[in-house]
């Protein structure tokens, strides 16, 4: 009995032991990492222009996010957009400076510009912070063209407005239509999401497929659009009643377009460090990143902005792009034809 | 609508403004704004997307205070570094240093401020005017404005800007063309082929506005100013009287400033195009309206009042679609509806009904009343020191010229945060020079850059979204009739006065000099290279770059043919800029060097070091003051309180030091 008590102490000792070392091992570098920001500037590049959805997520979470990184140092937004963010991406992997002062807020971009022969980087250095929402497409109507899912599976064809090929709109647009079999006409060019608007409000278009956030974020006031088609993943409570792409599919080829329309979903904004940054300095921004995530201020800032908050960790989305770039030779061919910019 | 609802909410608008914290706020944007506009390149909706976290702090009036107050001011004082330097200070002020600047070297700086204020202030007051009245038919305007009338604009746009070059038309059209094909580099907008990048992921989106605008106008000025002892004479008259001479221009000219603020606000309610549109559309308009036109690109007070009131004006006309539709007519729009659903502030229909009714009607109207004050606060802030800011124009030119080159070389980069665009800028500038030597018009470039990329991407969009039926559209037909009108008009004006017109062409049509010839031959032989590159462009991508590119040879060849066939030995008119200094072109190459080698913060102010001491000789004490003051702008303003990204020099990132 006395035995077995001193082994149980021994053990409780040691385990005791462990977590002091630890914790003074992170306390120690939680003082280094606090003494390195203090003082010091974040810089949150983002890959689009100003007012847009990508920049207001960065915008509302920039001072919440100083908040909780150790040391509080001032953290900022800059724009870099071009080429749907690769200007931004290839900055980040080649010329941001890697100490833990600059990160990225990325989308599917450079991981499509992998499946392709001219990527200048490989996507799975930039370590990934998280994500505060995955996303999904909804496939919108103006509500004065009068279209409904029926007329549309029946064959009606809507004349569908994208941005440039490559872009989200162009993705969401071709490869979830494609996916469920559904006719559609492609207007293809339009600079932006605010034209797009334009065009739905004139009449030159009647549907544009966009990302769930970026449709409530953009196209105020809801009321004059139908959202007639979303998908099931990520799960969202914005539109009760849509049907879901899952309802609708009937192949297999179908259901592989579709995996990879959820997989532009998830990867459409995503906080990454340039590759190299200190492995301390990484977990730091992480830990910071999960804490803003569940501040109340940050979550009530990002309800008044009408902005959907559902984190993913920095493993949930390194699962996604590797399984995107472990596709099947002959999907990763049709997916660099149809997602690659410049190719 | 009722009426009394109107006037009920227009007063409320007006109370709201008058709160003493609101005007603070007002003064703050004001202050804040007119600073940014001096400076080139940084934006007045890059100044707003820096203040949106404090924006989100504050209550909604004093917030859109402060950003009203930052756009409006911001469009006014653009317009004195235009005149007064040469130096565009926002892109949407490009226009205004045509016939600005060379009024400011002509001594008649303060008529031109003047001109400028009161038409920025009549302008605003157009677009305030046009937002409190135009909300209500946003709608039927969103219907009736589809891609075809705007590439309808962007063809209006172009055919406004032919007469420009009475003087020379064919040299116009053939410079006009070369900006066509510049707004072809980047991605094709459909699909994304790449065109003219070379490889660059930098040049995908293109050419950016404020580096070609300062490459193509403001270096051949700075060049031309170092050859000259400063930028006006020595004696010239004292800045109030002409100040007020500048204003009583503008009231006299107020059909200008009508139709320019009409121009301004119309352009702004559609989405896309912006300020830097609607000033060469005004502009344009105004050129070919004037009873002389020829003066126009030489000193035209019109030339200044048009741009400026299209500017200002373009604000209002934008907050239309953005507040009812929540579709941004411009940038700065963009970022105020960003600002606007973040405190809750939903657009559409909610914005034409009361307060008490659960709408924001009140608050348009205060939006509205804002831009008046703002303007006002800015246009009297600028006429008081504006007699300070003249003096400016009679510092000597071997101090001036290295701090507009580190302005140049700042507002280059600051617009997209890319190296690149430095040697962009420097590339224009050595076609800028070229022509500004021979006396080529170089405004058609800029407007060819501007409308060009819009005219192919709606004519594609029109064709794809309805076929061939975007011809019989009724807008598009009504803007075609613009368009004949616009050359019938000048042909019967000249039918009119047969003599003044055939002078004219006589003393346009002069042999080309050898210099003058061997450049139409390069220009041409670039132009058929280009034209062999996109016989290598798959698809519809090669369609509008081979069409210009081929029309633009034509041009150019006709002007070699033409010279050839001429029988007459009119001589090559004596060119006012051949007191161009040399030296200061040389140093354009070794500020970029200095700059990619050491970075801005190090490489800019020893640019201006050599300068001074190799080509400006100062004085020691002169030298050092003017350097460590370039280094402390840079550093303490761009650097640390602006936190702007300059990459470091390649020779500092080499030697580890660039950390």
């Amino acid at each position: 009995m006395r035995q077995r008590l001193w082994r149980v102490a021994q053990i409780c000792a040691i385990a005791l032991a462990i977590e002091g070392c630890q914790r003074s091992s992170v306390d120690a570098d939680r003082n280094d990492t606090a003494a390195f920001y203090r003082g010091r500037t974040v810089r949150i590049l983002v890959g689009a222009s100003p007012g847009g959805g990508q920049d207001l997520y960065a915008r509302v979470m920039a001072s919440h996010f100083a908040r909780q990184i150790d040391g509080e140092p001032n953290v900022i937004v800059e724009n870099m957009p071009g080429a749907g963010g690769l200007v931004a991406a290839t900055y980040l992997a080649h010329r941001a400076t890697p100490d833990g002062l600059t990160i990225g807020l990325l989308g599917p971009q450079p991981t499509f510009v992998q499946l392709g022969p001219h990527a200048s980087f490989d996507v799975r250095t930039l370590p990934i912070i998280g994500s505060p929402a995955d996303d999904g497409p909804v496939c919108v109507f103006g509500h004065e063209q009068g279209y409904s899912l029926d007329a549309w599976r029946r064959g009606r064809t809507p004349r569908v407005g994208m941005t440039r090929r490559g872009s989200p709109t162009a993705a969401y647009g071709l490869l979830l239509t494609e996916a469920l079999g559904l006719a559609v006409k492609p207007v293809t060019g339009y600079p932006g999401t605010a034209e797009i608007k334009a065009a739905i409000a004139s009449g030159e278009i009647d549907a544009v497929c966009v990302s769930r956030n970026s449709f409530v974020a953009s196209f105020q006031p809801l009321d004059q659009y139908d959202v007639l088609l979303q998908t099931a993943r990520p799960e969202s409570t914005m539109f009760p009643g849509v049907p879901t792409a899952d309802q609708l599919i009937t192949s297999e080829r179908g259901r592989t377009l579709l995996k990879i329309v959820e997989a532009v979903g998830t990867l459409s904004r995503y906080y990454a460090a340039p590759p190299g940054t200190p492995p301390t300095r990484v977990e730091a921004l992480r830990s910071a990143f999960v804490r803003t995530m569940q501040s109340r201020e940050f979550l009530a800032a990002a309800a008044a902005a009408q902005l959907e908050i559902r984190p993913l960790t920095h493993v949930t989305l390194s699962a996604h792009i590797d399984a995107l770039l472990a596709s099947p030779p002959d999907v990763r061919r049709e997916m660099a034809a149809l997602l690659n910019p410049g190719s | 609508m009722s009426l009394d609802n109107l006037l009920q909410s227009c007063a409320a608008g007006l109370g709201y403004v008058l709160a003493p914290s609101i005007l603070e706020f007002l003064l703050a944007g004001v202050v804040v704004g007119g600073l940014v506009g001096i400076l080139p390149g940084l934006g007045g909706a890059a100044t707003i997307a820096l203040l949106l976290p404090f924006v989100f702090d504050q209550p909604t009036h004093q917030a859109f205070a402060l950003l009203i107050g930052i756009v409006s001011a911001t469009a006014t004082t653009g317009d004195l570094t235009s005149i007064l330097l040469g130096v565009p200070g926002e892109s949407t002020a490009a226009a205004t240093v045509v016939d600005g600047h060379p009024m400011a070297r002509r001594g008649e700086a303060g008529r031109a401020i003047g001109a400028s204020l009161a038409s920025s202030l009549g302008g605003a007051l157009f677009g305030a005017l046009t937002l409190g009245i135009g909300i209500a038919a946003a709608r039927p305007l969103a219907r009736a404005i589809a891609s075809p009338e705007l590439f309808m604009l962007a063809v209006l746009g172009v055919a406004f800007a032919v007469p420009l070059t009475s003087a020379a038309r064919l040299k116009g059209l053939a410079v006009g063309g070369l900006g066509f094909a510049l707004a072809s580099v980047g991605l094709d907008p459909i699909s994304a082929t790449p065109r003219f990048t070379f490889g660059q992921m930098t040049l995908w989106e293109g050419i950016g506005l404020m580096p070609a605008a300062l490459g193509l106008l403001a270096i051949p000025e700075i060049v031309s100013l170092a050859g000259r002892t400063s930028i006006a004479p020595v004696a010239a008259a004292p800045a109030r009287a002409t100040f007020l001479a500048g204003v009583y221009d503008a009231i006299r000219s107020w059909r200008v400033v009508l139709r320019s603020s009409a121009i301004g606000a119309g352009v702004g309610l559609l989405p896309g195009l912006g300020g830097s549109v609607s000033q060469w559309i005004a502009y344009s308009d105004a050129a070919k309206r004037s009873t002389n036109p020829r003066e126009f690109g030489s000193g035209a007070v019109e030339g200044v009042i048009a741009p400026s009131a299209a500017n200002n004006a373009t604000l209002g006309g934008a907050l239309i679609p953005t507040l009812t539709l929540g579709i941004p007519g411009s940038l700065s729009a963009a970022m105020l509806l960003t600002a606007l659903i973040v405190k809750g502030v939903t657009p559409g229909p909610q914005m034409l009904i009361p307060e008490r009714e659960g709408g924001h009607l009140e608050f348009l109207f205060a939006l509205a009343w804002m831009m008046v004050f703002a303007n006002l606060i800015a246009a009297i802030a600028s006429w008081g020191a504006s007699g300070l800011l003249i003096k400016v124009t009679r510092i000597r030119s071997g101090l001036l010229v290295p701090i507009l080159l580190l302005l140049v070389f700042l507002g280059s980069f600051v617009e997209r945060r890319l190296l690149a665009d430095l040697l962009l800028m420097a590339a224009l500038a050595a076609v800028g020079l070229a022509l500004y030597y021979f006396r080529w018009p170089r405004s058609p470039a800029l407007i060819g850059l501007v409308l060009g990329g819009l005219a192919e991407n709606r004519l594609f969009l029109s064709m794809d979204a309805y076929g061939r039926a975007w011809l019989w559209r009724p807008g598009v037909l009504a803007i075609a009739c613009v368009i004949a009108a616009s050359f019938v008009y000048p042909y019967m004006r000249r039918q009119r006065r047969p003599h003044r017109e055939a002078d004219a062409e006589k003393q346009s049509s002069a042999r080309l000099a050898s210099g003058e010839r061997t450049f139409v031959l390069m220009l041409l032989a670039i132009v058929l290279a280009a034209f062999a590159l996109t016989l290598g462009i798959p698809g519809r991508a090669a369609l509008f770059p081979g069409s210009v590119l081929l029309v633009t040879a034509v041009l150019l060849s006709s002007i070699l043919i033409r010279d050839r066939l001429r029988r007459e030995t009119v001589p090559h008119a004596a060119s006012t800029v051949d007191r161009m200094s040399f030296p200061a072109v040389m140093f354009l190459p070794v500020f970029v060097l200095l700059i990619w080698c050491l970075g801005f913060t190090l490489g800019a102010p020893a640019a201006v070091l050599f300068y001074l001491m190799a080509v400006g000789r100062e004085r020691f004490v002169t030298i050092a003051g003017v350097t460590i003051g370039a280094f402390l702008f840079i550093e303490m303003i761009m650097v640390r309180l602006l936190q702007l990204p300059f990459p470091a020099g390649v020779l500092l990132a080499w030697a580890g030091l660039d950390a």
